[in-house]
């Protein structure tokens, strides 16, 4: 019984690691968020591990096989919108990527979907704190965002029109951290997307909230020029949870001592 | 041998028979297992078959959620007496960790809560994903403040959004004005 019980274990094992996304180990560090001001604190990022690519069609079709309460015509619609996964196509009896597709970020997911998808996978949505931190590296230095011309690439990113397609994870050269495609190719979730700028709902009761807002303006903020990451933070606030968007993908972290 | 079998196969029947198929926008679609103020487990399903009015607290709280609670109370107030166990009153920590169950009873007896009113404990992940549901936004900043809308949630008996308003003493009105309808008869 018990050696029955290990090979089950062990088929675990195995069937996940075709697809388990290698992470990258990052090291604790200071990182200070662009609403607050320069005289406030900054907030220590404690070491982690993320994904080194965002999570691929292929692997999104995996777990919805094993978990087929997140097929693409199953999933509650308190969880998604209409167009979750409709870039996938109808195969025999489910849904399945493009064959073109597979090693492509998976896009049309909710945020729902991304933290089951981690749950799953016994990892977690990363923080907005965790995820700003490892993607502000460049290739050679943890903080690269003082790097000559390091604003200027995310900008011209953002400046072109969303991608009609997309391309396969890991193209672009990694960064420090030996991440890929943290800038250039898809959006991501994060576990505390909406959680940085505190709606106009609370304004008027939380006094914590007021300081935020105070804070938020461009000009107590602690790199003005940074107009990337104040992009990413307006973005992440208009998102809601069951959005589902063609440019908008994930990648799993995990905490170290897992 | 055979009596094992037949618990296991009563077991299952009763299960399948006891959980009702809930609407693919109902809340309780969150699901997992919660714990109550009493340290007992709790399934967010078992919340149905009645509405009931929700919101988010911490009991470090010392703006926001006594404004939210006394809302909630005045809305209970509205409610004749025998007709109070028809609606549910839920209140979900923000800061689970805090919050044990000693600490929930602490800030009920302070705030003269009802113990008919139920307080949720859950994993962060539930919680924000709870949250996330019912359009909530919060930010657990240091010292164990938390930054959170401050809106209070009528579901109806399967867990669908009904209203929402905000929890200050004008903002809840809009709710106030339905159960004060509903139960004028």
């Amino acid at each position: 019984m018990k050696m029955l019980r290990w090979y089950f274990v062990l088929m675990a094992l195995f069937s996940n690691s075709a697809l388990a996304q290698e992470m990258a180990t990052i090291t604790a560090g200071e990182y200070r968020p662009l609403y607050l001001s320069t005289d406030s604190p900054v907030v220590r990022v404690s070491s982690f591990l993320l994904d080194k690519k965002p999570v691929t069609n292929q692997a999104f079709q995996k777990f919805v096989a094993q978990h087929t309460k997140w097929q693409r015509d199953v999933a509650p619609i308190l969880f998604v919108e209409k167009n979750y996964l409709s870039h996938w196509v109808k195969a025999s009896s489910q849904f399945e990527p493009n064959a073109t597709d597979v090693n492509k970020p998976v896009v049309f997911v909710s945020w729902y979907a991304a933290q089951a998808y981690c749950q799953a996978q016994q990892k977690r949505l990363p923080t907005v704190a965790e995820w700003e931190y490892v993607a502000q590296a460049s290739s050679t230095q943890k903080n690269g965002s003082q790097e000559k011309g390091y604003n200027q690439k995310i900008l011209d990113w953002y400046a072109k029109a969303a991608q009609q397609t997309l391309v396969e994870v890991g193209e672009e050269q990694p960064n420090y951290w030996g991440v890929h495609n943290m800038h250039g190719l898809i959006w991501e979730w994060t576990e505390d997307f909406n959680s940085s700028l505190i709606s106009g709902e609370s304004r008027d009761d939380s006094s914590v909230n007021k300081e935020l807002y105070c804070a938020s303006g461009s000009a107590g903020a602690v790199d003005p020029s940074d107009y990337a990451a104040f992009m990413r933070y307006g973005f992440r606030s208009s998102l809601n949870a069951k959005f589902t968007l063609g440019s908008l993908g994930f990648r799993c972290a995990q905490d170290v001592y897992h | 041998m055979k009596i094992l079998i037949m618990l296991c196969v009563l077991g299952f029947s009763a299960q399948s028979f006891a959980e009702p198929v809930l609407p693919s926008d109902s809340v309780y679609q969150v699901g997992g297992v919660w714990k109550t103020q009493d340290d007992q487990p709790i399934k967010l399903e078992s919340l149905a078959g009645k509405p009931q009015l929700i919101a988010f607290i911490f009991t470090g709280c010392s703006n926001a959620c006594p404004v939210i609670v006394e809302s909630m109370k005045r809305i209970e107030r509205k409610i004749p007496l025998q007709k109070r166990k028809d609606i549910g009153f839920v209140l979900v920590t923000l800061t689970p960790e805090l919050d044990s169950p000693k600490s929930l009873k602490a800030f009920a007896k302070k705030r003269e809560i009802s113990p008919s009113w139920q307080m949720l404990r859950g994993n962060s992940e539930l919680v924000r994903t709870l949250s996330n549901t019912l359009n909530g936004r919060y930010k657990v900043i240091a010292d164990d403040d938390v930054a959170h809308s401050n809106t209070v949630t009528l579901l109806n008996a399967e867990g669908q959004i009904e209203m929402q308003a905000s929890g200050t003493l004008t903002g809840i009105k809009p709710i106030m004005d339905k159960i004060e309808r509903k139960y004028a008869r």
